[in-house]
């Protein structure tokens, strides 16, 4: 899978999405290096102790970090980690990615049982570093927009459907974990498209609708919308096999909206819990909570410039996702205080070395 | 004219002489004092001690530290603080690094304290006259550092400004 991914931002030249579920390489060297915790405006700051990174982004060291940041009593639905820019990750020039422990909420495909029944995260999102984002896309909107794809991955988008026509796994796009190209998402953080019906067969991507928000259809498998309001799904059912399923939506990378001769075919909810059976539980979605964790340098020293950065982006991320949800969601940034602040460096020396008196 | 009158006069110049090639160092007026040396009466044991720190003077925002002993299980990484103390009695003020860890019972501290007079770029010996250095134990241990070198790589001395540097091969005291 990495190797795939990889081989696909270098054929492309352009940042390329993970799929949730990444299978990071095994780093036996990673899982020997200590994690340092200290908390620092509102942040869990980990330092690594030793070469973590030597090999990229490995799972032993992304897994480190998060047993490091976690270490808590309090509990967090998810955990956001991002990097100052001195920490030397690389993982196949993706942008971001979503990182499963325990995906209790999802419904759909493939059930995905507890990672980690000994925690209680959901999953780790891994957001890069603050500046990275600065002229990422098309910029802020569109970093807004990847912060809703990796979280939106602890509910989306995995489902089947019982159709007439289509393939049970039409509506699956990319890696299996993203709306297919050819659904009318209102270009969905989840991807999929917006799509103008041409009026003669054609159809063509609608760019300029910008990135959107979730939607019917994800809110509802979220459990923040109620069946009855998810309206029929539209499907653009083409021959045209130079756009797959799985194609990354173009709109990102600059390219011109992209125009397909096909049919446009209905799909209802009916047609998705005919497979699945109904959501029961509206879980976690209305206020999930995550930890915000940064990961600093061994050496590095921090700066109140660094701090704000992420707070930046955090506050940034938190604003799209309510927007992106409707205003049926909100998440929370807040670390608890647990009276972990290390006792202040004050009065006199423990030891007055001869030399001084 | 007390005979200790007379050898402060007889001293008084060539501590103006001092003051006056050590610029950018504070020096206190007062006359010095004398201060205990518990190290001096430590064990040496057989086990030793590395580690390493990054951090700004005074800052509130945490620094970068870390050590770990060879054997005496000793062990912290989770930050570091640093400050330049003046130290009543003393002629000189005392630059002090300390490097945390976090326990379930408390603290497992490292402070090193070196005189701001040989505070530099370079070897500074922890050899209780330039610095010294003590690890309190969250259980309640205290293991001085008796013997070895702390090699500093940025030596700041305002506020703000970088102090970093590393040390191996820590001679370490048995626990008291």
């Amino acid at each position: 899978m990495i190797a795939l991914l990889a081989a696909m931002a270098l054929a492309h030249d352009r940042p390329v999405f993970h799929v949730e579920d990444i299978e990071l390489w095994d780093d036996a060297l990673a899982r020997d290096v200590s994690f340092g915790v200290a908390e620092a405006g509102g942040l869990v700051v980990v330092r690594p102790h030793g070469d973590a990174f030597s090999f990229g982004l490995s799972h032993g060291a992304f897994d480190g970090v998060v047993r490091a940041a976690l270490d808590r009593d309090t509990t967090y639905d998810f955990a956001t980690i991002m990097h100052s820019a001195e920490v030397p990750t690389t993982f196949g020039g993706a942008a971001a990615f979503h990182l499963a422990y325990n995906r209790i909420d999802q419904f759909g495909t493939g059930s995905r049982p507890a990672h980690t029944p000994d925690r209680d995260l959901r999953a780790a999102l891994w957001m890069n570093h603050p500046a990275y984002w600065d002229d990422w896309g098309d910029g802020i909107d569109q970093a807004r927009w990847v912060f809703g794809q990796e979280l939106g991955h602890y509910w989306l988008s995995y489902v089947q459907m019982d159709h007439p026509t289509l393939p049970a796994d039409a509506l699956l796009g990319r890696g299996a974990g993203h709306w297919s190209y050819f659904l009318e998402t209102g270009n969905s953080p989840m991807e999929g498209n917006a799509w103008i019906d041409n009026g003669d067969g054609t159809f063509t991507t609608d760019r300029a609708a910008g990135p959107g928000g979730f939607s019917a259809l994800d809110l509802y498998l979220m459990g923040l919308l109620p069946p009855a309001e998810v309206p029929p799904l539209t499907y653009i059912d083409t021959p045209d096999l130079q756009r797959t399923a799985g194609a990354a939506p173009e709109f990102l990378r600059g390219d011109a909206d992209v125009t397909v001769s096909g049919a446009a075919l209905t799909i209802t909810l009916d047609q998705i819990t005919a497979v699945h059976g109904p959501l029961e539980t509206a879980g976690i979605a209305a206020a999930p909570t995550l930890l915000p964790v940064l990961v600093a340098g061994p050496e590095e020293v921090l700066t109140s410039e660094l701090i704000d950065a992420v707070w930046a982006r955090l506050d940034q991320w938190a604003d799209a996702w309510t927007d992106m949800t409707g205003g049926r969601s909100s998440v929370s940034f807040s670390l608890v205080d647990e009276g972990r602040a290390p006792p202040p460096l004050e009065g006199a020396p423990a030891l007055v070395p001869v030399g001084a008196w | 004219m007390s005979g200790y009158d007379a050898s402060v006069r007889a001293f008084a110049p060539l501590l103006l002489v001092v003051a006056a090639c050590s610029p950018g160092l504070e020096r206190s007026p007062r006359a010095p004092g004398s201060f205990d040396t518990p190290w001096e009466d430590a064990t040496p044991s057989e086990h030793t001690l590395r580690g390493g720190f990054a951090v700004a003077l005074d800052d509130e925002l945490p620094g970068a530290g870390w050590f770990r002993s060879k054997g005496a299980g000793l062990e912290a990484v989770d930050l570091a603080q640093a400050a330049v103390t003046e130290v009543e009695g003393a002629r000189w003020p005392v630059l002090r690094v300390r490097i945390l860890g976090r326990e379930s019972g408390g603290w497992t501290t490292l402070e090193l304290d070196i005189a701001l007079n040989h505070w530099a770029a370079g070897a500074v010996p922890l050899d209780g006259n330039d610095a010294t250095g003590v690890i309190h134990t969250a259980a309640g241990a205290t293991h001085y550092l008796l013997d070895g070198e702390l090699r500093v790589t940025a030596a700041g001395t305002q506020r703000g400004e970088r102090v970093q540097g590393s040390f191996e091969q820590i001679v370490l005291s048995e626990p008291l």
